[in-house]
């Protein structure tokens, strides 16, 4: 690297962590901070859900996916993440907006039981520590292929920076690390592929010469009879049947925008529960533009690299995950070069931090608080708090080799998803969407489905060595979505017989369609806004609802165009 | 369980009403904000000009475009946050001067 993109990458390492003073005055306490949020518009809402979702990995991490099993990973941009989206804003979201509930595993007591909120609570910090472990792998990758340090000195690096941007406060200055670090991906990714694109001459011929039979495993010799640019089957498994990779994909991401804590806060911070459930639907269309122009990346590598080579093979000990720096370092000038550096650092010490602290506040509120000391003061938990904080630093640490041993950060995803995660799915769906769900099936369900998911992922290939549609990495959420389903459905049928049904009052404003009782005097009033003379301003968008919305501002509207997209992009790319 | 989570829905019910000072806190966040992009961007935008001296011998003329649209794109960003934050000093005078005269 040159000198040039050193003081690229210093001067933004140095701006972000400034950048947090800044904010220290306005934000004197978290009730401050969740105050003053409910009260951003659906533009606001929708940019800042896909700068929470994106971060260094899903640049390293779905290049490296899309090098190894094709455009598959791109369904997750264009389809799964819209599609959870879309899920969320007609189902989760409008019941947690209206009934003041502010994270999904809060939902999660209210609809059915304190166990699956301790459960679903535990679930969501899994999956979010293997991130901060992702994270600094993938940081550490980086840093090792540009500067040519060594991996520990770079992971060393990368995790000092992420302890001093916490400790200096610069966690509520998220907003303008998360907003430069998504400007600064969408340019240089974008760059990156019009760069490859010359490259190779242009996109058809990209199709054409990553199509069906045109590429050599790079060991083996095998000529690889699927294209890169399907849906509906995966160059590294093109035994299996159409349609079932992009449906175990589409599962293991469409759950995110559900249960992650973070992402749901987005929508629950706007002004009205119509600016939410907008903001939250329409975020999809954001990542597209964001993220587009990452997973062809994968397959400039196949053309530079050529397929599985030892380099990034994970068979071999290679890192599939690092092909985004190798292109980077081999194909982008100085200057440029410091700039996507730059944007690897302000994602991470955006979002390292934010995980952490968020897994902390949910193993101190959900679990610390209720289970081991129901008396404590305010200090005591907030010293709790900064404890597991740093442990959930050292817990993510542990997860790196996980990473670099399973796959790539990607397929690991997957794997842990399939495992334990994607039973949250059904919970959450089933629970808002039909007053049939008894009060345990929740519980019941997470746990079956996570014995389910993590029998099949770890004894399935013993236990059934003729069935490997079944112990596919890749098919295993689905898998595990449909056994969830039918569990709840059956646990609920022997509960609700010997107990009886859960009484719609007490559930009420927790599934589709109904409000509870304290929202409802509120149905008829509108969003008042200040305006920049400092007059009030009625508008006709109600706080809560969408009675009296015109039809083109209506969320179904909306709702359905969004999915009339979805599926002509499906079809399209099938 | 219940009754607890009901008094802090209420709680949120409440705070939605809008209230003048926090309206002015958010300009001032929107203020900092707008200053601390305008100086990144700036950075940015001055270090990738700079890479015009360095660049490499292939693809010579792409990479000089290129530099320099994604300068001004950043500049142009810089611009943005600059012009934001001038907008937003003179509603936040504005809307001062306001509740001074209620």
């Amino acid at each position: 690297m040159h000198a040039i993109d050193y003081i690229i990458t210093i001067a933004t390492v140095v701006a972000v962590i400034i950048a947090g003073l800044p904010y220290r005055k306005y934000v004197k306490s978290v009730k401050d901070y969740l105050l003053a949020g409910r009260t951003q518009r659906w533009p606001i809402i929708a940019l800042n859900c896909q700068a929470t979702q994106s971060d260094v990995a899903d640049y390293m991490g779905c290049s490296g996916y899309a090098y190894q099993h094709g455009s598959l990973g791109l369904s997750n941009y264009t389809v799964n993440l819209q599609a959870g989206w879309l899920l969320g804003a007609h189902t989760i979201i409008p019941q947690m907006y209206r009934s003041g509930v502010y994270t999904p595993s809060e939902y999660l007591e209210l609809r059915f039981s304190y166990p699956a909120r301790f459960w679903g609570g535990l679930l969501i910090v899994l999956q979010r520590v293997y991130v901060v472990g992702a994270i600094l792998n993938l940081m550490g990758i980086m840093l090792e292929v540009l500067t040519g340090t060594s991996f520990l000195t770079a992971t060393i690096i990368g995790t000092a920076l992420c302890i001093g941007y916490t400790i200096l406060g610069g966690i509520s200055a998220a907003m303008i690390t998360g907003t430069a670090q998504m400007i600064l991906m969408t340019i240089t990714s974008w760059i990156l592929f019009v760069a490859g694109l010359i490259h190779v001459g242009g996109w058809h011929k990209l199709l054409e010469i990553t199509g069906p039979g045109m590429i050599k495993h790079a060991i083996t010799g095998e000529v690889i009879p699927v294209g890169w640019w399907n849906f509906h089957a995966i160059p590294s498994a093109p035994w299996m049947l159409p349609g079932l990779a992009f449906l175990g994909m589409f599962m293991s991401t469409v759950a995110y925008p559900i249960i992650q804590a973070e992402q749901v806060s987005r929508p629950l911070s706007a002004r009205s529960e119509w600016d939410g459930r907008m903001g939250y639907q329409l975020a999809g269309f954001v990542a597209l533009v964001h993220q587009f122009a990452i997973v062809p990346v994968g397959a400039f590598a196949v053309l530079a690299y050529g397929y599985m080579s030892k380099l990034f093979n994970p068979a071999t000990g290679g890192r599939p995950d690092a092909v985004y720096p190798y292109i980077m370092k081999d194909w982008l000038p100085v200057g440029l070069l410091g700039l996507v550096l730059a944007g690897v650092f302000a994602a991470t010490l955006s979002t390292v931090p934010s995980n952490t602290q968020s897994c902390a506040g949910i193993l101190t509120r959900d679990i610390y608080a209720r289970v081991i000391k129901r008396d404590g003061t305010d200090a005591h938990y907030l010293l709790v708090a900064r404890i597991l904080t740093a442990f959930n630093f050292i817990a993510g640490l542990f997860f790196i080799p996980v990473v670099q041993r399973g796959g790539g950060y990607i397929v690991m995803w997957i794997k842990l998803t399939g495992a334990l995660i994607s039973p949250l799915l059904p919970v959450f769906i089933w629970g808002t969407l039909t007053k049939f769900m008894s009060r345990n099936s929740g519980f019941a369900g997470l746990i079956g489905g996570g014995i389910f998911g993590s029998f099949i992922a770890v004894f399935g290939k013993t236990v059934f060595p003729q069935a490997p549609l079944l112990y596919h990495w890749l098919l295993i959420p689905l898998w595990n979505v449909i056994f969830t389903s039918l569990l709840m459905v059956i646990w609920s049928l022997v509960e609700n017989s010997i107990r009886g049904r859960v009484s719609e009052a007490e559930i009420e404003g927790y599934t589709v369609g109904t409000f509870p009782s304290q929202v409802k005097s509120y149905l008829a009033k509108r969003v008042e806004r200040i305006n920049e003379r400092g007059e009030h301003v009625e508008t006709d968008i109600p706080y809560y609802g969408t009675k009296g919305v015109p039809w083109y501002k209506h969320t179904t509207f909306w709702g359905w165009v969004v999915l009339i997209y979805l599926v002509v992009w499906t079809i399209y790319w099938w | 369980m219940g009754a607890e989570e009901r008094t802090e829905a209420a709680f949120w019910t409440e705070q939605t009403a809008v209230d003048p000072a926090e309206a002015a806190l958010e300009l001032r966040m929107e203020i900092t904000s707008g200053i601390v992009l305008a100086a990144l961007f700036g950075v940015f935008a001055v270090c990738t000009l700079l890479g015009l001296f360095v660049l490499p011998e292939d693809n010579k003329v792409f990479w000089a475009w290129t530099e320099v649209i994604v300068s001004a794109l950043l500049f142009g960003i810089m611009g943005s946050a600059i012009a934001l934050v001038s907008k937003r000093k003179a509603n936040l005078r504005e809307m001062e001067a306001q509740r001074n005269k209620k």
